[in-house]
C-alpha cells in the first residue's frame, strides 16, 4: 500500500503559544510536522531515534524529542520550539548566553540544545552545574565539547536569579 | 580597533542561535522530490538483476535509477580539481557492489516516505563474491590496482610511501634501549549532526545548480563533472550552511546522484541520509595498525625509527591513496630524529570507504608515535616530558622528507609551559594507588600543518569592497564549516581596516562568482586564506584612502580608516558617506582583489596533559582533568580556538575510549551504525579542561596566526592511553580502549 | 484494502470500545522504542493512543496499594516523593533511564511490554512483586504477577501495582554502560534488604542484561545475607555475582569482561543500598 493511501487527519496543535491546524498523515511524526507543515525549521532532526536531542522542543514545559512523537498524540499540549523563545524580537536571555560564551559553532545542535536548557531551568532555577551536564546529557554537540555551552546555561541561570531576586526586593 | 586578540561571538550566531540559519534541506521549495538509495546488503556481490516493476507503480514515484541507466564514468570523490590524477574507481550505481552500504539503486518520488518506501519493495539479484573484510587478508589480495587499458582491478597495494633518512640500521647498533610497540587505531565516525544532504536542480542555460553542505565548491564541481562526463561549466555549485563536517562532508558522495536526477527529470531534487545511512554508506577516519621500533640513546636522544604502517582505506581508493604520505609527513615534523625509516601502505578491503577526518591520518600516525615513544620513555626510565622536550624540533628545524622549514614551531614551549600549568612534575610523580579505582596522568605532543604547499598550488584569492552603503563585503570562496573561519577572517579583515565585525559581510562559496580555492581542509583556513584576507584589507584601506582623498581634499597618505570613518587631523568622512559621494559621481567603488600564494608550510605544535580514573573492576575510565597547551602563533580569536580545541578533546576522547563502527570480520557489517550503538561523549563525560595558548606569532601568518582546528584532536588520544597505561601499568595500545581490553589487559 | 486510523481514548469504555474493533491493533504510548529509527510503522489497522487516558496516568499512593498507571512517565516516577520514601530502587532506576527527553516521554508500561533484556525499571518492580492489572485481548479484567507477564500476550496494561509499604527506605539500584550518564545499560542490579547496624538481613537482587529477561540472584543474594558485608563477606559476595554471570552467560564473548565488571557494580550496589560512597573504607580490603 502506498502512503498516499493512508486517510489524511486534521490536528489542532498549540504550538509557541497559537493555535495551528494542520493536515497530517497519522504516521507523521511531530518533528516532521513542525518542520514540513509549519515552516519551523530552526528544529533539526539528526538522527530519528531519540538519542541526538537535536529535535527537542517543549512540552508543557518539559523537554521532549519531537522525533519520538506522533502528531496526533500532541494534541492538547504546549508545544514550544525554538522560534518560540524570540516571540516579540530580541534573543532570549539564554540565546544571548549561547553567543557570548562560544557555546556554538556549527549551529546545528544549538535550537535543541536551548531547548533542552530552557526546559532545565524553568523546572530547576538553580543553576548547578552538575546539574546542568546532567540535563544535557541527551543532546549531542559535537563542535564545543560541551563545556562552554555549560557554561552559558550557568550565567543564565545566575542572570535569571538575580532578576528573580531584583524583582522579590523590588516587590518588598 | 583591535578586532584581532578579541572574544567576539560568531558574526552568524545569531542566525544559529535562533534556529534562523538555513541550512541545506531548511527552505520550503514547491515541488521538491525526494531521492532515497538503496544499498548493497553484501560486502562484495555482482548485481545481476533490478525488478522495478512494483515501485513503478506506485503513485508519487518518479523514477527508479541503478547501473544500467546510470553513467558508468569512473570518478574518485576525493578530487578537488578538475584533471586531478586520482585511481577513478568509484560509480555512482556500480555493476560490482564493494561494500556493505555501497549504492545499488536510487528512487525519486514526490515525497520522501514514498521515497523510502519505494526502496523496500525494489527486488534485486545478487551474485556473492568472495570478500576480503581485514587488512591482513588485503596483504595477500595483491597484484596491480589499474590494468593495461587503466582500469582499476582492485588489487593491492592502492599505494606504498617510503622514507630512508640517515642510517637507521647503525642507529639502532648504537642505541642504548631498543623499544617497538604495535597500535592499532580504530574506524571512528565523523557524526556531524547534520545527516549528509544535497540539494540540485535544473538552471537556465542547461546548467544544474548544486546546493550542498560541502568544504569546496571547487570539488564538487569537479567530482560531479568526472562522474557525469559533463563539462564542469555546467554546474554551478553554491555551499550551504553545514551542520558541522569535520572531514566527513569533504567527498561530494551524494551531489553526483542528486545532480544527475535533476538533470534526468527537471525536478528539483533534494538527496538526504538518515543516520544509519549517514553511518553506513559514507567516509570514516581510516583504520590503521602500525609498529614502531625507537633507537634511544642513553641520554635520551631519538637516534632512530624504523616504522611500518598499513592503512585500511576501505572499498575505494577516494584519498586513501595519500595517506600514507600524509602520516609519513606528519610524523618526520615532530622530533628531530636523525634516521628514519617508514614504510607504509594503504590497502582496500571489502568496507566502507575512508576519508578525510579532523587530521588527515596525524590522529592514526601519533596515536602510533606518542604511545610507541611513552613506552619507551618507561622502558628507558626517562619522562615523558623531559624525553620529547630533548628531541622536539625547534624554530626553523628542516623536515628529512620535504626539506621545509617548519617555522616559528614552539612545540618546546608547549610542552614546558603546559607541564608547569598542569603540574606535571609532581602529579607524574604520584602513585596510581592501590585500591580499586586508579590515577594516572598521560602526556601527548603533536604537529600539525598549515595549509597544502608543496603539494597543490597552495593559494588563495580575495576580494573587499566598499558597497553602496558603506559596508564591506568579502568576496572568496568561504566554506566556514561551523568553526567561525568566517568570523576570523572578519575580524582579520575589520582589524585592518579600522571597523567593526559588523561591518563586514561574509559571502558563502559560489563557483560562479569566487575564484578557485582548495576549500576548507589541511588546517588553510586562517593560516593562508587570512593572510589572502589581510593583504586584501590593505589594499581596500590604501584605495579607500585614495578614494577619499578626493572627497576630503586631502593627501591620502593623511587619512586613516577608524570606526567606519576615514579621517584625517582635521576632516573625516563616514564609510556610507563616502560611498555615497562616489556613487553619485559615478565613480567606481573601491575594492581590493589580491592573491596570497604559500611559500611555506610552518608546523602547529601542541602539548596535551590528562589525568584519568581507572575502575580496575568494571574497566571504566574517566578523564578527570585536562589541560591543552597549543602553539598557535597568534589567536585571532581566543574563544573561538578555544572552542576549536574543546570540540578536538570531544572528538579525541572518544577515539581513545569508544568510538569505533567495528566492521563485522565475518558480515562486513558495521556494528556501531547508530548513536545508540556507538558511543560519543555527552556532557557529563567530559573532563574540566584548560587551555593554554602559545602566541609567538609566526612571521608567514596572518598577525602571526597559525592553525588550530586539526591539531586540536590530534594528541588526545596518545594523552589519554599513555594516562590509562601510567594508571595501571599497563601496556595498552589498541583503540579504543574499551572496559573489555582494560578488563583482559589487567587479567594478563 | 484496511488503512491505518489512529485514535486517542480518553476513558476506559472509549479503549475497551477501541480494542473491540476489527482492525488489528496497535498500541502506543511513549513511543521512545516503537518510533526509533526507521523501524516500520504499521500501515493498517488502528494504531491506538494510550497517552491520554487520565485513567492510565499518575500515581495513587493513598489506597490500600500504590497504583501507577500504565502510562505514567519515567519522569513522573523520579520525581514522586512517595514513591522515592518505600521504593528508592524504582526512583533510582527511572532517573537513570535515558536522557530527560526520554524520561519525560518513555512509560513504565511500555518499558515493561517492550521487555528488553536491559530494561531499566524492570529489576525493582520483579523485587517489588509488582503486580500488573490490564485488559485481556477480549477486553476482560485481568491482574498477574510481573514474574508471569509474558510480552507480546496481547495483554493491555494498565496499572502497576505496588504494595504500600514499599521496600523501605532499604533498596537501590545500579547501571553499567559505555558512560556514565545516559547509558544503555551492559548490566543492571536491584537490590532491597532490611539493613539494621550495617547488616544487610535477608537481601534480594535481581540483574538485568545477563538473560532476555532480568533474573533472580537467588545465590549471591543468599550469601551477602549470609555473610554480612564486612571485608570477607563482601568477597565472598563479589565471588558469588562472578559465578553467577558465569552461570548465565557461559561461554557468550562478553562473559569475561562481565564476570568482573558485576564485582564492580556489587560493590556499587551494596554502597547504595549502605548509604556509602563505593569508595568508602569499607571496600577497600574487597579488591
Amino acid at each position: 500500500m502506498t502512503p498516499d493511501a493512508i486517510p489524511r487527519d486534521r490536528l489542532t496543535l498549540w504550538v509557541n503559544g497559537r493555535e495551528v491546524s494542520v493536515i497530517a498523515d497519522p504516521h507523521d511524526r511531530l518533528s516532521h510536522i513542525l518542520r514540513d507543515r509549519l515552516g519551523l525549521t530552526g528544529l533539526k532532526e539528526g538522527c530519528c531515534e531519540g538519542e541526538c536531542g537535536a529535535c527537542t522542543v517543549l512540552v508543557d514545559d518539559h523537554p521532549v524529542a519531537s522525533c519520538l512523537m506522533l502528531g496526533f498524540q500532541a494534541e492538547g499540549v504546549r508545544i514550544t520550539t525554538i522560534e518560540g523563545l524570540t516571540q516579540g524580537g530580541g534573543l532570549s536571555g539564554l540565546q544571548q548566553a549561547f553567543l557570548t560564551y562560544g557555546a556554538v559553532q556549527c549551529g546545528f545542535c544549538t535550537p535543541g540544545m536551548v531547548m533542552a536548557a530552557e526546559g532545565h531551568l524553568r523546572a530547576n532555577p538553580d543553576g548547578d552545574r552538575a546539574a546542568i551536564r546532567h540535563a544535557l546529557a541527551g543532546n549531542i554537540c559535537r563542535c564545543t565539547g560541551f563545556a562552554l555551552i555549560v557554561d552559558a546555561v550557568e550565567s543564565e541561570a545566575e542572570r535569571r536569579q538575580a532578576d528573580l531576586s531584583n524583582a522579590m526586593e523590588a516587590g518588598a | 580597533m583591535g578586532q584581532v586578540g578579541k572574544r567576539l561571538a560568531l558574526i552568524d550566531g545569531v542566525e544559529k542561535v535562533t534556529g534562523q540559519m538555513r541550512f541545506a534541506a531548511d527552505d520550503a521549495v514547491a515541488g521538491l522530490a525526494h531521492a532515497a538509495l538503496l544499498f548493497s546488503p553484501h560486502p562484495h556481490a555482482r548485481v545481476l538483476s533490478l525488478d522495478a516493476g512494483k515501485v513503478l507503480a506506485m503513485a508519487g514515484v518518479i523514477g527508479v535509477w541503478w547501473h544500467q541507466t546510470t553513467p558508468q564514468n569512473g570518478y574518485n570523490s576525493a578530487i578537488w580539481l578538475a584533471g586531478q590524477q586520482l585511481l577513478a574507481d568509484e560509480r555512482m550505481f556500480p555493476a560490482v557492489v564493494r561494500h556493505v552500504g555501497d549504492r545499488v539503486a536510487v528512487v525519486l518520488a514526490d515525497t520522501e516516505a514514498t521515497a523510502r518506501a519505494a526502496i523496500e519493495l525494489l527486488e534485486v539479484t545478487y551474485d556473492v563474491l568472495p570478500a576480503i573484510l581485514s587488512p591482513e587478508g588485503a596483504q595477500a589480495h595483491t597484484g596491480p590496482t589499474v590494468d593495461a587499458d587503466r582500469q582499476p582491478t582492485y588489487l593491492n597495494p592502492v599505494a606504498e610511501v617510503a622514507l630512508d633518512h640517515g642510517d637507521v640500521a647503525a642507529a639502532f647498533a648504537r642505541a642504548s634501549h631498543v623499544s617497538q610497540t604495535h597500535v592499532t587505531t580504530p574506524r571512528s565516525h565523523h557524526c556531524a549532526i547534520e545527516t549528509h544532504v544535497c540539494r540540485a536542480w535544473p538552471e537556465a542555460n542547461d546548467r544544474i545548480a548544486i546546493h550542498s553542505p560541502c568544504q569546496s565548491v571547487f570539488a564538487v564541481q569537479a567530482v560531479v563533472a568526472q562522474a557525469l562526463g559533463i563539462a564542469a561549466d555546467r554546474l554551478h555549485v553554491t555551499k550551504s550552511p553545514i551542520g558541522g563536517s569535520f572531514g566527513g562532508k569533504a567527498e561530494p558522495i551524494l551531489d553526483p546522484i542528486c545532480a544527475f536526477l535533476a538533470m534526468q527529470t527537471g525536478r528539483v531534487v533534494q538527496l538526504q541520509l538518515s543516520r544509519h545511512e549517514t553511518f553506513t554508506a559514507t567516509r570514516t577516519r581510516s583504520a590503521t595498525e602500525g609498529r614502531m621500533r625507537i633507537a634511544l640513546a642513553a641520554d635520551g636522544r631519538i637516534l632512530g625509527r624504523d616504522v611500518v604502517v598499513t592503512v585500511d582505506i576501505g572499498a575505494y581508493c577516494t584519498g586513501g591513496a595519500y595517506l600514507p604520505g600524509s602520516m609519513l609527513q606528519r610524523m618526520v615534523r615532530l622530533y628531530d630524529v636523525p634516521a628514519e625509516r617508514y614504510r607504509g601502505r594503504a590497502v582496500y578491503t571489502n568496507t566502507l570507504p575512508t576519508g578525510a577526518f579532523r587530521g588527515y591520518g596525524s590522529p592514526q600516525i601519533h596515536a602510533l608515535g606518542e604511545i610507541a615513544l611513552d613506552l619507551a620513555a618507561r622502558d628507558a626510565g626517562f619522562d615523558p616530558v623531559a624525553l620529547r622536550l630533548r628531541n622536539i624540533v625547534g624554530p626553523g628545524a628542516i623536515d628529512p622528507w620535504q626539506g621545509l622549514n617548519l617555522g616559528n614551531a614552539r612545540g618546546a614551549d608547549c610542552l614546558r609551559r603546559g607541564a608547569k600549568a598542569f603540574g606535571w612534575e609532581t602529579r607524574a610523580k604520584l602513585a596510581p594507588g592501590t585500591g580499586r579505582f586508579r590515577r594516572g596522568v598521560g602526556m601527548a605532543a603533536a604537529t600539525h600543518i598549515n595549509g597544502c604547499f608543496p603539494g597543490d598550488d597552495e593559494s588563495t584569492t580575495a576580494t573587499l569592497g566598499l558597497q553602496a552603503d558603506g559596508g564591506i563585503v568579502l568576496n572568496c570562496a568561504l566554506h566556514d564549516l561551523g568553526c567561525g573561519s568566517d568570523t576570523t577572517l572578519a575580524q582579520i579583515a575589520a582589524e585592518v581596516l579600522g571597523l567593526g565585525l559588523q561591518n563586514i559581510r561574509v559571502t558563502p562559496a559560489d563557483t560562479d562568482t569566487c575564484t578557485y580555492d582548495l576549500g576548507t581542509r589541511a588546517s588553510r583556513m586562517t593560516y593562508i586564506v587570512g593572510e589572502a584576507v589581510r593583504k586584501a584589507a590593505l589594499a581596500l584601506d590604501q584605495a579607500i584612502r585614495d578614494a577619499a582623498a578626493l572627497a576630503l581634499n586631502a593627501a591620502a597618505q593623511d587619512l586613516t580608516l577608524l570606526q567606519g570613518c576615514v579621517q584625517s587631523a582635521r576632516t573625516r568622512i563616514s564609510l556610507a558617506d563616502l560611498a555615497a559621494w562616489l556613487v553619485a559621481r559615478k565613480t567606481a567603488l573601491p575594492s581590493a582583489t589580491q592573491t596570497h600564494r604559500a611559500t611555506a608550510n610552518p608546523g602547529s605544535f601542541a602539548a596535551h596533559f590528562a589525568e584519568v580514573e581507572v575502575d580496575t573492576l568494571t574497566g571504566r575510565v574517566q578523564v578527570t582533568d585536562y589541560l591543552a597547551a597549543h602553539d598557535i602563533g597568534r589567536a585571532i580569536n581566543p574563544m573561538l580556538v578555544e572552542g576549536q580545541i574543546h570540540g578536538g578533546i570531544q572528538i579525541g576522547l572518544g577515539y581513545a575510549l569508544y568510538e569505533d563502527v567495528a566492521v563485522d570480520p565475518g558480515t562486513g557489517r558495521l556494528r556501531g551504525d547508530s548513536f545508540a550503538r556507538y558511543t560519543l561523549a555527552n556532557a557529563p563525560e567530559m573532563p574540566p579542561i584548560r587551555t593554554l595558548l602559545v602566541e609567538e606569532a609566526e612571521p608567514t601568518g596572518p598577525f602571526g596566526a597559525k592553525a588550530v582546528g586539526e591539531i586540536a584532536t590530534v594528541a588526545v588520544a596518545p594523552a589519554l592511553v599513555n594516562a590509562v597505561n601510567a594508571a595501571l601499568g599497563t601496556r595498552l595500545t589498541d583503540l579504543p580502549l574499551l572496559p573489555e581490553r582494560i578488563i583482559l589487559a589487567l587479567q594478563n | 484494502m484496511t488503512l491505518l486510523n489512529v485514535c486517542r481514548p480518553t476513558s476506559l469504555a472509549e479503549l475497551v470500545a477501541a480494542l473491540r474493533g476489527a482492525d488489528p491493533v496497535h498500541l502506543i504510548a511513549g513511543g521512545t522504542d516503537l518510533l526509533v529509527g526507521s523501524r516500520a510503522l504499521p500501515d493498517a489497522g488502528r494504531l491506538v493512543d494510550l497517552t491520554a487516558l487520565p485513567a492510565l496516568r499518575g500515581i495513587d499512593t493513598t489506597g490500600p496499594d500504590i497504583r501507577i498507571g500504565a502510562a505514567t512517565t519515567a519522569a513522573e516516577i523520579e520525581r514522586h516523593a512517595g514513591l522515592a520514601l518505600r521504593y528508592p530502587a524504582l526512583v533510582q532506576a527511572a532517573a537513570e533511564c535515558g536522557s530527560v527527553q526520554i524520561r519525560n516521554r518513555a512509560t513504565l508500561a511500555g518499558n515493561i511490554a517492550n521487555a528488553a533484556a536491559a530494561a531499566d525499571l524492570i529489576p525493582p518492580l520483579l523485587l517489588a512483586g509488582a503486580r500488573i492489572a490490564g485488559l485481556t485481548q477480549g477486553g476482560a479484567e485481568c491482574e498477574i504477577s510481573l514474574q508471569d507477564y509474558q510480552a507480546g500476550s496481547g495483554m493491555l496494561i494498565t496499572t502497576v501495582i505496588l504494595l504500600a509499604e514499599g521496600f523501605g527506605p532499604d533498596s537501590a539500584f545500579v547501571k553499567l554502560g559505555p558512560r556514565r550518564d545516559l547509558t544503555i545499560a551492559r548490566l543492571n542490579l536491584a537490590v532491597t534488604a532490611q539493613v539494621q547496624d550495617r547488616q544487610i538481613v535477608e537481601p534480594r537482587i535481581v540483574a538485568g542484561a545477563l538473560a532476555p529477561r532480568p533474573i533472580p540472584l537467588l545465590h549471591a543474594a543468599s550469601v551477602l545475607g549470609a555473610r554480612g558485608p564486612d571485608a570477607d563477606g563482601l568477597r565472598a559476595f563479589l565471588d558469588a555475582l562472578s559465578a553467577e554471570v558465569d552461570a548465565a552467560i557461559p561461554g557468550r564473548a562478553s562473559q569475561g569482561w562481565k564476570r568482573q565488571a558485576i564485582r564492580g557494580l556489587g560493590i556499587d550496589l551494596i554502597a547504595r543500598l549502605l548509604k556509602l560512597s563505593n569508595r568508602d573504607p569499607l571496600f577497600d580490603g574487597v579488591m
